[in-house]
C-alpha cells in the first residue's frame, strides 16, 4: 500500500503537544426558539480521533453542520488551520480540507463505487471542461492519476469486489464503506465522520473501526466522529467531548469522561465497566 | 514410469533448480501475475529469479538455514509462492498453513512442525501468528507481506518482506559473491531433501504434517503435464488455499515444471472477475466451485426476458443431446453439428465467456463426486471438464479420466506411474512416485497409512467399472448397513440432494439404523432468489429454512432422490424416510466441515444427537440449542424448534430382473 498522503512522522499526540487544527469557541445555534447549540467551545488537535457524543438530540450533527459549514451558528467562531471564520460554506469546508461522510448514506446511488469515490476527487481535477469533454491527452493523464488514487483507496478499504457495482444495489455496511472511501478521496486534513458504524452488525462495526483507526494512523488524518455505541467511541478516540442537550457536559480522554458524573447521569445510565 | 523417475534424476530435480533454468530458458515470459490497484501486474521468470533470490538471501542473512522450517500464512499472494521456492533454495521446508484456521489450530501446526519463521500475508495472520508465538517456543522470525496497520507494532522480530529482500540487498552489496554461493546451495540440494511438509485438514483427530519431498512433486507434477500436455502457454488462476496440496502442485510445483504463469486474484472475493478477465487455458475446482456458477447462472435466468430464456433452454436441451459426443470426438450428423454452432454463437460462447472459461483447455474437479447434471452442463458446453482423484499423501495423482473417456461417475484411470489396486476391504490403495515419505512425528500414522511394500490406503471405497475406470462409492469407514443388512452410502445419498441447486448440504444417517433419515441445508442464494422471485419474505436463514413453502420444496426435492435410489437395486433399501431442514448452516468455524467444506460427519452426530432421535422416534418437530462460533471467535446461541417430515418413498420396481440377479 503506497501512502496516499505523506503521513507526518508519528502524529500520535500522547498530550497537548500536538498544534490545534480546529478550536470552537463559544458558539451557539438556533433554530427558530429551538436552541441546538448554546455556548459550545473545544478543540481538535493535529492527528487525533476526537469524538462527539450524547443522547439524542444533544446537537451533535448541528455541531458537525456548523464544522463543516452547512449551517451557521449565531454567536461564536471557528478556526480552522489558524483562520478565524464566523460564515463559511460547505464547498469553502470542502476545499481547505474538511471532509465528511453522513449519519443516511449519501451516494450516488445509481453510479458505481468507483464512479462515487471518483466523484470526491473533483475539487482536484485541474483541467479545464474542454479537456475534460474531448477526454484527451492532458485530461486523460489527470484522470489515469486520480483513477490511481481512488484504486488505492479501493485497496485500502477492500472494497475490490464492488469495484463496479452500483452502489444502490449495495448492503448498507459496505454503502457506508463507499462513503468513507469517497471522503478519503478529498485527501482531507480534518475529517467528519457522522455516526460511521450505525445500523451494522459487530463485524462490520469491528471493520470500520479498523479502516478508521488505519486512516489515522496511515495518512495521519485528524478525524472528528459522532457515535453512538459507547464501546467503539471508547476504544478508538484519543478524547471524546459529551453534549447534551446542546450544552457541553465532559471533555476529555476516554478513561476521564467514562468517570465524570454528569456524563454517566446523563448518558451512560450506569458507571461504565 | 522409468523414463520419468530418470528425468527426475538429472539436474532439474528440485522446484529451486526449475526456477533457474526457467529463469535461463524463458527469462522474459510471465511467470506469475498479480492484481493489484485494478491492474494485473505481470513479474517474468527473470524477475521472479531476482525477487526469490533476495527474499531467500534475506532469509539466510536473518539466521535461517538448511532443514529450518518457515511457516506460510495467507492468501494467493505472489510472495508467499516465492516464499516456497526461496525458503526451498536453500533448503529449508516451508509450511502453508490455511489462513483462515484460527489461533489454536496454527498453533498446533506451528508448533508440531517447530518452525523458526513464519512469513505472514497480512496484519490479520501476523496478529494471530503473535498471539501464539508464546506457545511456539521455536519461532523468532515473523514476516509480513502487506504492511497496513503494523506500523506501530514491535519491530524487534517482526520484518517486512522488503526489509528481508533489503537486508539481501545490504548483503550483496557487501559480498557480491553471495549471489554464486546461493546457486551452489541450490545445486546441493537433491531430489530426495524434504520439499513442504502439508498438513492435511482431517475429518478426525489432530492434522497430520505429510511429508513430500521434491521427487515427489517434481515426478508427479511432469507426469501430470505430460498426461494433459501442458506447456508454458498455459495461464491458471491461483485461489485455493495454499495450505492444500491441490494448489501447491498447480500453482507451484506444475508451473515450475512446466514454465506456465499463474495468476493472482485481487482478493478472494473477485475471484469470478479476475477469471473472466484472465480466462485462464487450465482450472481446476471442487464440485463446490462449479456448483455455485451454475447456480448463479440459473438464478439469472430465472430473471432473464422471456424470450432470453427460452432460447437459453432451448439450446441447452439441444448441447445435452450432442455437446459431449462432439467434444469426445464422436459422430454427429451435420444438421446437429450446426445447431450446436449456433447455439456456441448465442448460448454456449456467452456462457462460458462470464464464467471465465472461453479458453480452457482443461478442467478439472476433485474432491467430492461432482453431480452427473453439473458435470454434463459444462461438458455439453464444450468445456473439457474431466475428474481426477487424488490425495495429499499422493502428491495428488491417483487416478485422472484420460480426454474422449469421461464419465461422470468414475473418477478414471492410473495414469503413469501409478498403480491402484482395490484391498479386500474393498478400500482403494495405490503406490506412485508421489508417495509422501512419512507424517511428521507420527510413525503410527504413518504405519497404518503406508505399508513397507510403499502402498498407502486411501480410506475411501472404490470398485473398477468394467471399462478400467476407477468409481469411489464413499469414505470406507462411512460406508453402512441398515439394520436388515442392505447397502447405506451416506455420501452417495447426500451427492443426489445436493446436485439440486436449492440444497447447498446434506448430512445422512442410516448405519444400524431401520431406514435412512437426513438432515438438510439450503442454499440462501437459490432458495433466497426464489423467495425474491414468490414474495416470500425471512430476516434470516432459520426463518427462511423452516419456512413450509421451503419444507414443500425439499419434499420434492427428497421424493425425486427417493424415485432414482429406486431405480438402482444396489441403493433401492436406501431411500430416505425422514428428512428436517437444518436451522443453521453448517459451518467450518463450528467445526461441522472441514476447512475444505467437507462434512464432518461424526462430530454432527454427536452435536445434533438429539435431532436424529427426533428423525427416528417419530415426532414431528423437536427444540434444539447450538452454540455457534461467529466470525470474531464470540460464542452465542442458536434456539429454534425443527420440523421433522416424511418423505415420499417408490417402491423398488421395475428393476426386479437385477435386483434379482444381484441376490
Amino acid at each position: 500500500m503506497v501512502a496516499m498522503v505523506d503521513s507526518p512522522a508519528d502524529v500520535r499526540p500522547d498530550g497537548a503537544e500536538a498544534p490545534v487544527l480546529l478550536a470552537v469557541q463559544n458558539v451557539s445555534l438556533a433554530f427558530g426558539g429551538v436552541k441546538a447549540i448554546s455556548d459550545i467551545s473545544f478543540d481538535i488537535r493535529e492527528g487525533e480521533i476526537r469524538a462527539i457524543i450524547g443522547p439524542n438530540g444533544a446537537g451533535k450533527t448541528s455541531m458537525l453542520n456548523v464544522i463543516n459549514g452547512f449551517y451557521h451558528p449565531q454567536e461564536g467562531t471557528i478556526t480552522f488551520q489558524g483562520k478565524v471564520r464566523r460564515r463559511m460554506r460547505p464547498y469553502e469546508a470542502a476545499r481547505s480540507g474538511i471532509a465528511r461522510t453522513f449519519q443516511n448514506v449519501a451516494l450516488f446511488r445509481g453510479m458505481t463505487t468507483l464512479d462515487n469515490i471518483m466523484s470526491g476527487r473533483t475539487l482536484m481535477m485541474r483541467k479545464n471542461f474542454f479537456w475534460q469533454a474531448l477526454r484527451l491527452g492532458p485530461a486523460l493523464n489527470e484522470e489515469i492519476e486520480h483513477r490511481r488514487r481512488v484504486e488505492e483507496i479501493i485497496d485500502f478499504l477492500e472494497i475490490e469486489h464492488i469495484r463496479k457495482t452500483p452502489v444502490g444495489k449495495l448492503p448498507y455496511g459496505l454503502q457506508k464503506r463507499v462513503e468513507l472511501g469517497r471522503a478519503l478521496a478529498m485527501e482531507p486534513r480534518l475529517l467528519l465522520l457522522d455516526e460511521p458504524m450505525a445500523g451494522m452488525n459487530l463485524e462490520e462495526k469491528e471493520d470500520m473501526s479498523r479502516f478508521i483507526l488505519d486512516v489515522n494512523q496511515q495518512f495521519g488524518t485528524t478525524i472528528a466522529l459522532i457515535e453512538h455505541d459507547m464501546g467503539v467511541v471508547m476504544d478508538i478516540s484519543d478524547r471524546v467531548v459529551v453534549l447534551d442537550y446542546g450544552k457541553k457536559i465532559g471533555d476529555g480522554p476516554p478513561d476521564v469522561v467514562r468517570a465524570n458524573q454528569d456524563v454517566i447521569d446523563a448518558y451512560l445510565g450506569v458507571p461504565h465497566e | 514410469m522409468e523414463g520419468a523417475v530418470a528425468a527426475a534424476a538429472d539436474a532439474f530435480d528440485t522446484l529451486p533448480k526449475l526456477l533457474l533454468r526457467n529463469a535461463r530458458d524463458r527469462g522474459g515470459k510471465p511467470a506469475i501475475r498479480e492484481k493489484s490497484f485494478g491492474i494485473w501486474q505481470t513479474w517474468t521468470w527473470a524477475e521472479v529469479l531476482d525477487e526469490v533470490r533476495r527474499a531467500s538471501i534475506g532469509l539466510e542473512e536473518l539466521g535461517l538455514k538448511r532443514g529450518d522450517r518457515v511457516a506460510v500464512v495467507g492468501q494467493n499472494r505472489p510472495r508467499l509462492y516465492w516464499t516456497f521456492a526461496a525458503v526451498q533454495a536453500f533448503g529449508g521446508v516451508p509450511i502453508p498453513v490455511y489462513a483462515d484456521s484460527v489461533a489454536e489450530e496454527m498453533a498446533f501446526v506451528l508448533d508440531h512442525a517447530e518452525v523458526k519463521a513464519a512469513v505472514c500475508e497480512d496484519q490479520e495472520q501476523v496478529d494471530k501468528v503473535l498471539s501464539i508465538a508464546d506457545q511456539v517456543h521455536s519461532i523468532e522470525l515473523v514476516i509480513y507481506d502487506e504492511p497496513r496497520g503494523l506500523r506501530d507494532y514491535d519491530h524487534t522480530r517482526l520484518k517486512s518482506f522488503e526489509d528481508v529482500q533489503a537486508v539481501a540487498d545490504q548483503a550483496i552489496g557487501r559480498r557480491p559473491e553471495l549471489v554464486g554461493a546461493w546457486e551452489a546451495e541450490i545445486a546441493r540440494g537433491r531430489g530426495g531433501d524434504l520439499a513442504v511438509m502439508l498438513y492435511t485438514s482431517g475429518t478426525t483427530g489432530q492434522p497430520k504434517g505429510v511429508m513430500l519431498t521434491h521427487d515427489n512433486l517434481v515426478i508427479s507434477a511432469r507426469n501430470a503435464n505430460a498426461f494433459d500436455r501442458f506447456t508454458d502457454r498455459e495461464e491458471v488462476i491461483a485461489y485455493l488455499p495454499l495450505a492444500w496440496v491441490g494448489d501447491h502442485m498447480f500453482s507451484y510445483a506444475q508451473s515450475y515444471e512446466a514454465g506456465y504463469c499463474v495468476c493472482c486474484p485481487e482478493s478472494p472475493e473477485t475471484v469470478n472477475d479476475d477469471r473472466r478477465e484472465i480466462a485462464p487455458t487450465y482450472f481446476f475446482a471442487p464440485p463446490r466451485v462449479y456448483e455455485t456458477l451454475l447456480t448463479a447462472i440459473m438464478v439469472r435466468m430465472e430473471d432473464a426476458s422471456a424470450l432470453k430464456r427460452r432460447m437459453f433452454h432451448w439450446l441447452m436441451g439441444h448441447a445435452r443431446k450432442v455437446g459431449e459426443p462432439i467434444l469426445d470426438g464422436k459422430r454427429v450428423g451435420f444438421g446437429d453439428r450446426l445447431l450446436y454452432a449456433l447455439g456456441d454463437f448465442l448460448v454456449y460462447g456467452p456462457l462460458k465467456n462470464r464464467m471465465g472459461f472461453t479458453k480452457i483447455r482443461v478442467a478439472y474437479t476433485a474432491g467430492e463426486a461432482i453431480g452427473p447434471e453439473i458435470f454434463r452442463f459444462y461438458r455439453s458446453l464444450g468445456m473439457n471438464l474431466k475428474q481426477l482423484y487424488g490425495q495429499t499423501e499422493a502428491s495428488v495423482y491417483i487416478t485422472m479420466q484420460p480426454d474422449g473417456t469421461i464419465d461422470a461417475d468414475t473418477v478414471g484411470t492410473p495414469p503413469p506411474g501409478v498403480e491402484v489396486k482395490i484391498a479386500e476391504s474393498g478400500e482403494v490403495m495405490f503406490r506412485s512416485p508421489g508417495v509422501f515419505q512419512a507424517y511428521y512425528k507420527n510413525d503410527e500414522a504413518t504405519r497404518t497409512t503406508k505399508t513397507e511394500e510403499g502402498w498407502v490406503h486411501t480410506g475411501d471405497a472404490g470398485i473398477f467399472t468394467p471399462e478400467g475406470q476407477l468409481k469411489i462409492i464413499d469414505r470406507a469407514k462411512d460406508v453402512g448397513r441398515l439394520s436388515d443388512g442392505s447397502l447405506f452410502a451416506p455420501k452417495y445419498i447426500e451427492n443426489k440432494l445436493k446436485f439440486f441447486p436449492n440444497v447447498k448440504e446434506a448430512v445422512a444417517f442410516g448405519h444400524e439404523r431401520d431406514c435412512v433419515a437426513v438432515f438438510l441445508n439450503i442454499d440462501l442464494i437459490a432458495v433466497g432468489s426464489w423467495a425474491e422471485r414468490n414474495n416470500v419474505s425471512y430476516a434470516s436463514y432459520q426463518e427462511l429454512a423452516a419456512l413450509p413453502r421451503i419444507y414443500e420444496m425439499m419434499a420434492a426435492h427428497v421424493a425425486e432422490v427417493n424415485r432414482s435410489l429406486a431405480a438402482e437395486p444396489m441403493m433401492a433399501a436406501a431411500q430416505i424416510k425422514r428428512f428436517l431442514v437444518l436451522h443453521k448452516e453448517l459451518d467450518a468455524d463450528d467445526g461441522e466441515l472441514t476447512r475444505t467444506q467437507k462434512v464432518r460427519r461424526r462430530f454432527i452426530a454427536e452435536r445434533y444427537q438429539p435431532l436424529i432421535e427426533a428423525l427416528y422416534d417419530g415426532s414431528s418437530e423437536k427444540f434444539v440449542a447450538t452454540e455457534v462460533v461467529f466470525e470474531d471467535g464470540r460464542k452465542g446461541l442458536i434456539e429454534a424448534t425443527v420440523r421433522i417430515e416424511d418423505a415420499e418413498t417408490f417402491p423398488a420396481a421395475g428393476e426386479r430382473p437385477l435386483s434379482e440377479a444381484a441376490e
